[in-house]
Formats: C-alpha cells, sequence, structure tokens
C-alpha cells in the first residue's frame, strides 16, 4: 500500500480502576496520522488527552488498562506485545516530549548524560565517544550551546529545559513524537520558538507529531488535524481549518470563542459561564456528555447516544444537532 | 569547583560552631557545682598545700585570663591530666575515641545501605506480602529499646550459643603474644565487633528503611521517572539510576542528625558491651568529677559529631547538584 498510516488508532477505549469504580477515561477514540503530519489533541484538563498519549508509549498508570481498541504503528500492534518488546520500541519508534517544567529531567543527573543514556539503551553498540557527539549534534539542533551539555536542569531556564527535552526525544531519531503540553508553562516568545522547533523537526525528518494540548492556538500552529475531546470522547475531528472556520460541536464553538481574538462577534461569554466547571471523566452515560451544559440541547440529547456526521471527506463530528448541510 | 567551595565554606563554619562549642564548655564547667580542687584535697593536706594547688591549676587568676590560657592549652593539645587514671588525658582519648569511632560509624554506614537497598526493593513492590512483613518488622525493630535487645543478643549469641565474646573489644591474653600479627588483631577486634554492631544495626537499619521507603514512594510519582520510563530504560535501571538516588537524600539527612544521637545513646551501648569506647568514658568522667577527662571527652565527641557532619553535608552535595550553592 502505498499511502500506509505511521500510526492507525482504532476503537481505543481506557478504562482505570479507581476505589470508586472503573473510570472510562477515553472512549472509542479512532484516528490515523501519517509520516510527516501533526494531529492535535486538544480538550480541557481530564478530558483523557494525555491518557491516550500514555497509552500510545505504552506507560498508562498501574490501575488503568485498555479495555478495547488497537494501537498501530507501521506494522506493530502495540498492545500485543511484550514488556521487553515494547521497551525497544519506546523511544526509537515512538518518543515524547514532555513538559520540562513539570521535572521532566531527573534533577541529580547532568542533562547530557540523560540524553547519552536514552542513545546507548537503544544502540548499546555506540561508543561513550560517538555518543558524546551525537549529543552534542542534538544540542546544536535545538540551539542550546555545547558547553551546557554538562549542566544540569537547575542551572537551565524553563525554556532551554524544554528545548532539552525535545533534544532528548530526537536522540533515537524516532518516527512518531508525542508533545503532551509542550510550551504549557512558558512565556509566549519561547512558546513560540519551542513550537517552530516542533514545527520544523516535524517538517525536516518526517516525523509524524501529535500534539497534546489545552492550547486550542498551539495546536493551530502546528498542525495538520485537530482532534476535540470532551470526558473522554472524540466530539470532533478535522482539518485545522475546517474546525476553525466551521467548528461544528457547540463545545468546539465554546472552546474556540474561549480563546480570545479581536474580531469575535461570539458571545463567548454565556457559554465560558458554562464550560468554567471541569468535571472529571467519571460520568459518562451513552448519551453526549456535553447535554447538560450545551445551549442547543433538548431531551433528544439526553437520551440518545450521538452518531459520527461527516461535514466533509475529512470533517466529521459527534453531535445530534449538526446539520450536515451539502449532502 | 563549586563542590570545593562549598566544602571550604562548610569548614569555616564548623571551626566557628566548635569555637562556640569550646566557650559553651569552659562556661558549663565554671557554673558546675563542686570544683576540681576539693576532689584532689585530703585531709592531709595543710591550708597552703590547697592554695598552692589553686595557684597551680590557676583558679586564682581573673576568670578571662583562665579562658585565654584554656583556649591556648586545646590549641597545644595540652588537656591535663586525668584525676582518676593519673595520665595525660590526651592519652586516654586516644585510646578511646577510635574504638567509639569504630563501632558507631560502622554501624551507621552499614545500617543506612542496608536502609536504602531494602526501602529501594520494597518500596519497587508496594503492597505485595513482602512489603508488609518488612515494614511491620522494621517498624518493631526501630522502636525496640537497645540496651534490651543488646542484653538479649549477648545472652543468646554470646552465652548460649557462644559465637561471640561476651564483652570488650579484645582478648587480652592473645594481645600480649609478642609476635602477634596485624591480621591476628584485626580479626580479634573484628570478632569483638560482630555482636554490638549486629545490635546495633537492627535498631537502625528498621529506621533508614522506613525513611527510604517512603522517600521511594514520592519519588516514583516524578515526572522524570516517566521520562525515564518512555527512553526504554528497564525497571531496574529506572530504579536503581534515577528513583533511588533521588530518594536516598533524606536518608543522608537523617544519617547525619542520627549521628549526634548515636553517641549519646553509645554510651548505653559501650557500657552493655564493656566496649572500651568514649561514650562509656564519659559518663564514668562525669559521675567521678573527673574535670578534666569530662572537658577533653565533651570537646572530641563534639568534634566528631561536627566533622561526621560535614562529611555527610559534603555526600549530600555530591549526590544532589542543587546543593553545591
Amino acid at each position: 500500500m502505498p499511502n500506509m498510516p505511521l500510526l492507525d488508532v482504532q476503537n481505543l477505549t481506557i478504562v482505570y480502576r479507581t476505589n470508586a469504580g472503573p473510570v472510562i477515561a477515553a472512549e472509542d477514540v479512532c484516528f490515523t496520522l501519517e509520516r510527516g503530519r501533526a494531529v492535535g489533541i486538544v480538550g480541557e484538563s481530564g478530558c483523557g488527552k494525555t491518557t491516550i498519549g500514555m497509552a500510545l508509549m505504552g506507560l498508562l498508570p498501574e490501575n488503568g488498562f485498555v479495555q478495547q481498541g488497537r494501537i498501530i504503528i507501521e506494522d506493530t500492534d502495540l498492545l500485543s506485545l511484550t514488556k521487553p518488546a515494547l521497551r525497544a520500541l519506546r523511544w526509537k519508534k515512538m518518543a515524547m516530549i514532555f513538559q520540562a517544567a513539570m521535572n521532566a529531567l531527573n534533577p541529580v543527573h547532568r542533562v547530557g548524560d540523560q540524553i547519552a543514556e536514552a542513545i546507548q539503551t537503544h544502540y548499546p553498540d555506540y561508543s561513550a565517544d560517538k555518543t558524546r557527539k551525537e549529543v552534542a549534534a542534538l544540542f546544536d539542533l535545538v540551539d542550546i550551546p555545547r558547553n551546557r551539555i554538562d549542566d544540569y536542569p537547575h542551572q537551565y531556564s524553563g525554556g532551554m529545559k524544554q528545548r532539552a527535552v525535545i533534544a532528548m526525544a530526537l536522540s533515537c531519531k524516532p518516527d512518531l513524537i508525542i508533545a503532551d503540553e509542550p510550551t504549557t508553562a512558558l512565556d509566549v516568545i519561547v512558546q513560540d520558538q519551542i513550537l517552530k522547533k516542533i514545527k520544523a523537526f516535524q517538517d525536516d525528518m518526517n516525523i509524524a507529531t501529535i500534539v497534546i494540548s489545552h492550547d486550542i492556538g498551539v495546536v493551530s500552529e502546528v498542525c495538520d488535524n485537530i482532534m476535540v475531546m470532551y470526558k473522554g470522547r472524540m466530539i470532533e475531528y478535522g482539518k485545522c481549518e475546517e474546525v476553525f472556520m466551521s467548528p461544528a460541536h457547540p463545545y468546539t464553538v465554546a472552546l474556540l470563542s474561549s480563546h480570545l481574538s479581536l474580531d469575535s462577534t461570539y458571545d463567548f461569554q454565556a457559554d465560558i459561564e458554562n464550560i468554567t466547571e471541569a468535571p472529571a471523566a467519571s460520568v459518562l452515560p451513552g448519551a453526549c456528555g456535553y447535554a447538560e451544559k450545551c445551549r442547543h440541547a433538548d431531551v433528544q440529547c439526553f437520551v440518545q447516544t450521538p452518531a459520527w456526521r461527516h461535514l466533509s471527506s475529512t470533517h466529521r463530528v459527534l453531535c445530534l444537532k449538526v446539520v450536515t448541510n451539502d449532502q | 569547583m563549586n563542590l570545593k567551595r562549598m566544602i571550604f565554606k562548610r569548614s569555616i563554619e564548623i571551626l566557628v560552631v566548635f569555637f562556640i562549642i569550646l566557650t559553651g564548655l569552659f562556661v558549663l564547667f565554671h557554673l558546675a557545682p563542686g570544683d576540681p580542687v576539693s576532689m584532689m584535697v585530703d585531709l592531709t593536706m595543710t591550708p597552703e598545700d590547697v592554695d598552692r594547688l589553686v595557684q597551680q591549676l590557676g583558679l586564682d587568676r581573673p576568670l578571662w585570663t583562665q579562658y585565654l590560657l584554656y583556649l591556648k592549652n586545646f590549641f597545644r593539645g595540652n588537656f591535663g591530666t586525668s584525676f582518676h587514671y593519673g595520665r595525660p588525658v590526651i592519652e586516654i582519648i586516644s585510646e578511646r575515641l577510635p574504638a567509639t569511632i569504630l563501632l558507631f560509624t560502622t554501624a551507621t554506614i552499614l545500617a543506612a545501605m542496608a536502609g536504602v537497598w531494602c526501602g529501594k526493593l520494597i518500596a519497587w513492590h508496594k503492597g505485595g506480602p513482602l512489603d508488609a512483613t518488612v515494614t511491620i518488622f522494621s517498624l518493631l525493630c526501630s522502636t525496640l529499646f537497645l540496651p534490651w535487645i543488646a542484653l538479649l543478643s549477648i545472652w543468646f549469641f554470646a552465652f548460649r550459643v557462644g559465637w561471640f565474646p561476651l564483652s570488650g573489644m579484645i582478648t587480652p591474653e592473645i594481645w600480649v603474644l609478642p609476635n602477634l600479627g596485624f591480621w591476628a588483631k584485626a580479626t580479634d577486634i573484628l570478632h569483638h565487633l560482630l555482636l554490638p554492631l549486629l545490635t546495633l544495626c537492627i535498631v537502625n537499619t528498621g529506621a533508614y528503611l522506613l525513611i527510604m521507603r517512603s522517600s521511594m514512594l514520592e519519588t516514583i510519582k516524578e515526572d522524570y521517572i516517566i521520562t525515564a520510563r518512555a527512553k526504554g530504560l528497564t525497571e531496574k535501571q529506572v530504579r536503581n539510576h534515577h528513583a533511588a538516588p533521588n530518594a536516598a537524600l533524606p536518608v543522608i539527612t537523617s544519617v547525619g542528625l542520627s549521628l549526634a544521637f548515636s553517641v549519646n545513646g553509645g554510651a548505653l551501648t559501650e557500657t552493655v558491651f564493656s566496649w572500651p569506647g568514649i561514650g562509656r568514658e564519659l559518663i564514668f568522667a562525669v559521675s567521678n568529677s573527673d574535670y578534666p577527662l569530662a572537658m577533653a571527652s565533651f570537646m572530641f565527641i563534639a568534634l566528631v559529631v561536627l566533622v561526621a557532619n560535614l562529611i555527610v553535608d559534603i555526600l549530600y552535595a555530591y549526590l544532589d547538584p542543587r546543593i553545591r550553592y
């Protein structure tokens, strides 16, 4: 097959066992991703976006498990792998850019050593010298001076830490990079630099990228496609332009309008009031999770399970109220 | 470079603290009831003899002159003569101090290492039957009254089973042999050392283990542990290379704190095992009003604790780069 996607996620449902019973963190998530493309997952805290990222790395917490679905990278079904096989794939096939402000770097080891560790895990035949050269090249790539290789994380600024984390993610030349809130703790100028870096590597190295963020602006800058999530469900998926120009789901509309823009005529105040309280993903009836807060909801929305409606070949939405205009 | 500056800074601090301790000791001994002269006086002495003694000891001079003299004597290594033994105090100290250092530093290091190692492993398998057993056992051990378990272990291992000698640090009959080699001496000391060492370790390991376990459980939640796993490291690498070095830091702190207490509590241990250490000597000197010996014992115990804390600080800075300010 000529244009086979690198990543194929099918009907992924992830459940956490908690003391209060099982909680569905992600339900029936489907998407594909080709090399060199980027998809953004947006949604509020607790909507399940990070859970999906962790599942792709095979790093769900102990109480989390995949109830159904498949994650296929190239020809490999991630969920069927043994632990050692999965470990061998991690970082080489799929790497992760963590939010550096959240201590993604170990404070007691030198930054360079932490990157070298990743390289030596996956290329054990590399000499110390060769590994060192690779690390230096990675530092050049993300614009950190080479003389900072032997510094410790606490000697770095926030932006440098984030760039070091990116260098680490690139160290084993992965096919897929998952960036979980890559710029959340950074100021806008550094944020812009980091996003440009991610974008550049995605294009230059033909890496597929998943950007997880609550900030729809960040996603729109880097991504080709956007997936909007609410309470563990994908509710809208489409090309960036489509979702931005003609958001279909009432939640997406509210989310977009909360991202302030000067020429917005939408009465976002009412919707912001509606979405201020972000409930955990614990209540999940079959019906639309947003029905309680939706301005357009009627009785049907509370009882009927919504089905996907296609607005175009690439744009789909999970809402009963959306009118598909063209067909 | 940074580490060196830190060591230099801490050394200066320690000198200052030690100077304060010296001064405090001087004041304390002058405030204490009774005076050294009354200890040395006997009925055969005339009042002139007593006056001469007071003069000899410099007790008739103004207090600040006495203080300066005291400091001068300290820095010259002149600690006077023990009332009880009639020998220079420095001789007695140099016999006793190494015995204490040998027993307690070995015990502390072994207990800390065992605690870190076990705590690391059981935290990794949290919630299992091993975790529960070890945790309860450690709690039990760390609450044991040391002299009690010491007597019990002497009764069992030394008296009933006969694996270890009953008391002391050496076997005098062996040491009087003319051509006794170094290894024979070392083996003899080790043989005497094992039982007190074991007892101290039983009591101390539990505490370190519990600290390490809870610290490890906190560390496991850190983001860099997820990073390490995501990099494809094995669980063992994640545990030993990423979690343990961070989790061990509170244990190091607690080693530093407990060193001071171990010398205090050491007096009891030394007494029970008849270990010829400085803690036992100190109690003897204080209860017999052997002023020069008591004073010197205090000084050297303080010095040992300060130096031990310096070493702990250096170790901490070595393990945690954020400390090397």
